[in-house]
């Protein structure tokens, strides 16, 4: 029973849903500020991306006639506990750790992009079709290095368990430097995945407005923005657990998170878009084999 | 199977609406249709209405962007109309003022094209910078848009005499500012690779299209009304029309770069030249019973005014075309056979600008079934 409602406050206050939204707004805002100054303007205050979702909430949601309203609304919902599920795994608050977690990570920091790929597909709209077919065709492109920059380490440390990865990492020194391609490969891949510049054609707004949330409004659109503000926490704080040691206490752990958002968006900032033919061959050419290079060496040379 | 991707009339790629409706299979382009009228107001019908004078603001008001292109285009028809030059120290100011608002115009929609392909950094970049040409319009015309600085037989305000040294090194930042986007549209490989052979105007269908301004010079057709058909003091000038041969986006954004650096040229020779006089005529004769016809090169193109006197002091009948109306035509050839991603960019391209185009109006009835109205129609109409 109590840890019933131990995983349940995992779930719903920390690492789960209030801590990493709150972090994650936080980091969604200094994302835009830091965008904003670089651009020469001013910027939105820190506490912007918290009263937009209050908007969002207070207002009407509408379903087309052509959507299918049933995928529509669970779409935004998949995507938040996938979040949240994978939120609870990472080894701050180690709720839930057991062997092949990382696989399950894996699998669940999928949904995300294959939510908006439903979304867009049923909400019925031809900016929704085109967006989650993008989206769907960057995926195919960027899940295949993710996962093999993922596994490089697994394969090294020999063990599927987010814990033991970061255990190892404590005693021995960080991966990143131990496997600085393979990093690189996921640093790359995490880019599409949190929709920035310069692969954020799904969301391409000059060309297909907001690609698969077109048609999304009032709380839906809530929801998505809820995942998308708990993305900005969980992604780069697996990219922190794989790669950069994690952290010995949470303010640490947050730090690290902080400096890959920056990085990432120093990226965004300085990129126009690219085309998405253009941005499947950039991870097919280029970001696979750096992923590759560093597989093979972690199981034959180092 | 073919689907339809709607842009427009109100889409975050067009600043003005506009209806382009595109016909895709997956994300290639294979046919499309445009339709506008969105923005139609009726300026040449209004202009026989008012005297000549008060349609030099109304023509102002065609274009925000291109103002003292259209009233210099104006005043030219309607002095020829009244067979009367005017001083040449007006002249060289029209002809300052026109290049700074081609300045200003050009470096506009280089963010804006920027901003198209995502390059929101750049685009932000360019409207800062540009407003160093708007400070050059202030200083000179006293405003940043509608400049109000043309009048019949001359130009209503001198430039101040103590500031030319301040225009001069505004110029000197927008210079500067140029030779950075050149190293930046040569150097950077992502910009490059959605701007370079895409969108193609083969000289061919430039000229069967009868394109105009930096869209023709872009696909390797040597026009340029200031230098064929000189006007203002733009005889006395010496510039270069830059031209490209290739005739894709990139080429397009090369000549309009190019024209940055003639403009400022123009601006500097214009001041070292600056004669001194008068800056309008005191008295104006009426405009005799013709028609006249004058031409200018505005920022997208050739600019065309006709007008017809009866010997009142209203025109009887004034037709504006504006080189956006000639050049929209060749979206549909640029677009066919290109992705979505690029539509936004390839319509960028031309620079169209939408509410000066707009003439014909066309009706979008209920659900799917759309109606033109023909000239048959509109005669009917009018006689119920």
């Amino acid at each position: 029973m109590i840890r019933i409602l131990e995983i349940l406050f995992g779930i719903l206050v920390y690492p789960g849903f209030i801590f990493s939204l709150v972090i994650g707004g936080t980091f969604y805002w200094l994302y835009r500020k830091v965008r904003a100054r670089l651009q020469a303007r001013r910027g939105p205050p820190w506490y912007q991306f918290f009263v937009d979702l209050i908007k969002l909430f207070s207002k009407e949601s509408n379903i087309s006639y052509s959507a299918r309203s049933l995928l529509m609304v669970l779409s935004p919902i998949l995507a938040i506990m996938s979040l949240l599920l994978v939120a609870i795994m990472l080894p701050i608050g180690q709720l839930i750790g057991f062997k092949g977690d990382l696989i399950v990570a894996l699998y669940l920091l999928v949904l995300p992009g294959l939510a908006l790929v439903i979304a867009g597909g049923s909400s019925g709209s031809p900016y929704g079709s085109v967006g989650s077919s993008r989206e769907a065709s960057l995926m195919a492109g960027y899940e295949l290095p993710y996962a093999l920059a993922a596994l490089t380490v697994a394969f090294y440390v020999k063990s599927l368990s987010l814990s033991s990865i970061m255990q190892y990492q404590m005693e021995n020194g960080v991966f990143f430097l131990k496997f600085p391609l393979a990093t690189i490969a996921f640093l790359l891949c995490l880019l599409p995945k949190m929709g920035l510049r310069p692969f954020d054609a799904p969301e391409a707004e000059t060309e297909i407005i907001a690609g698969p949330l077109t048609e999304y409004s009032g709380i839906l659109l809530g929801l998505f923005e809820m995942a998308n503000g708990i993305k900005w926490f969980v992604i780069p704080a697996f990219a922190v657990t794989l790669f950069f040691g994690g952290g010995s206490n949470i303010i640490e752990f947050v730090l690290k998170c902080l400096g890959i958002v920056l990085v990432l968006s120093l990226i965004d900032i300085i990129h126009p878009r690219f085309r998405i033919d253009q941005s499947f061959k950039f991870f097919i050419k280029w970001v696979l084999p750096l992923a590759l290079i560093d597989f093979i060496r972690s199981l034959v040379w180092v | 199977m073919s689907q339809i991707i709607p842009i427009g009339p109100f889409h975050p790629a067009l600043k003005e609406a506009a209806h382009f409706k595109l016909e895709v299979e997956g994300e290639k382009i294979v046919g499309g249709d445009l339709k506008f009228g969105y923005n139609h107001r009726g300026i040449e019908d209004l202009a026989t209405r008012k005297t000549y004078h008060s349609n030099i603001f109304l023509a102002e008001r065609v274009c925000g962007i291109c103002n003292t292109v259209h009233s210099t285009c104006y005043t030219q028809t309607v002095e020829a109309l009244m067979n009367i030059e005017p001083p040449e120290r007006a002249k060289y100011i029209r002809t300052i003022v026109f290049e700074a608002e081609r300045l200003q115009s050009h470096i506009l929609w280089f963010g804006v094209g920027m901003h198209e392909i995502g390059y929101d950094t750049a685009y932000m970049y360019f409207w800062r910078e540009r407003e160093h040409a708007m400070d050059i319009l202030e200083t000179i015309c006293g405003k940043r848009v509608n400049l109000g600085i043309n009048t019949l037989g001359g130009v209503r305000r001198d430039i101040p005499p103590d500031t030319e040294r301040f225009i001069k090194t505004k110029l000197d930042l927008i210079e500067k500012m140029i030779d950075k986007t050149g190293k930046l549209v040569n150097e950077d490989r992502v910009l490059k690779a959605r701007v370079k052979d895409v969108g193609i105007l083969s000289k061919k269908d430039a000229e069967k299209l009868c394109v105009v301004g930096p869209t023709a010079r872009g696909s390797g057709v040597d026009i340029d009304v200031r230098r064929d058909d000189p006007y203002a003091a733009y005889p006395n000038i010496e510039f270069e029309v830059p031209v490209e041969e290739k005739g894709d986006v990139l080429s397009r954004v090369i000549v309009r770069l190019k024209e940055l650096h003639q403009s400022i040229n123009i601006i500097r020779q214009a001041f070292n030249d600056l004669p001194t006089g008068p800056i309008a005529l005191n008295e104006l004769p009426f405009p005799e019973v013709g028609e006249a016809f004058s031409r200018v090169e505005a920022h997208r193109g050739e600019l065309v005014y006709y007008i017809k006197s009866n010997g009142s002091n209203q025109p009887e009948r004034v037709k504006i075309r504006t080189p956006s109306v000639v050049n929209n035509n060749s979206i549909l050839t640029m677009l066919l056979g290109e992705t979505i991603a690029d539509a936004p960019i390839i319509i960028a391209s031309i620079d169209p600008c939408f509410s000066c185009t707009d003439r014909v109006t066309l009706v979008d009835s209920k659900k799917n079934i759309e109606k033109t109205v023909t000239l048959s129609d509109l005669n009917r109409r009018k006689t119920l």
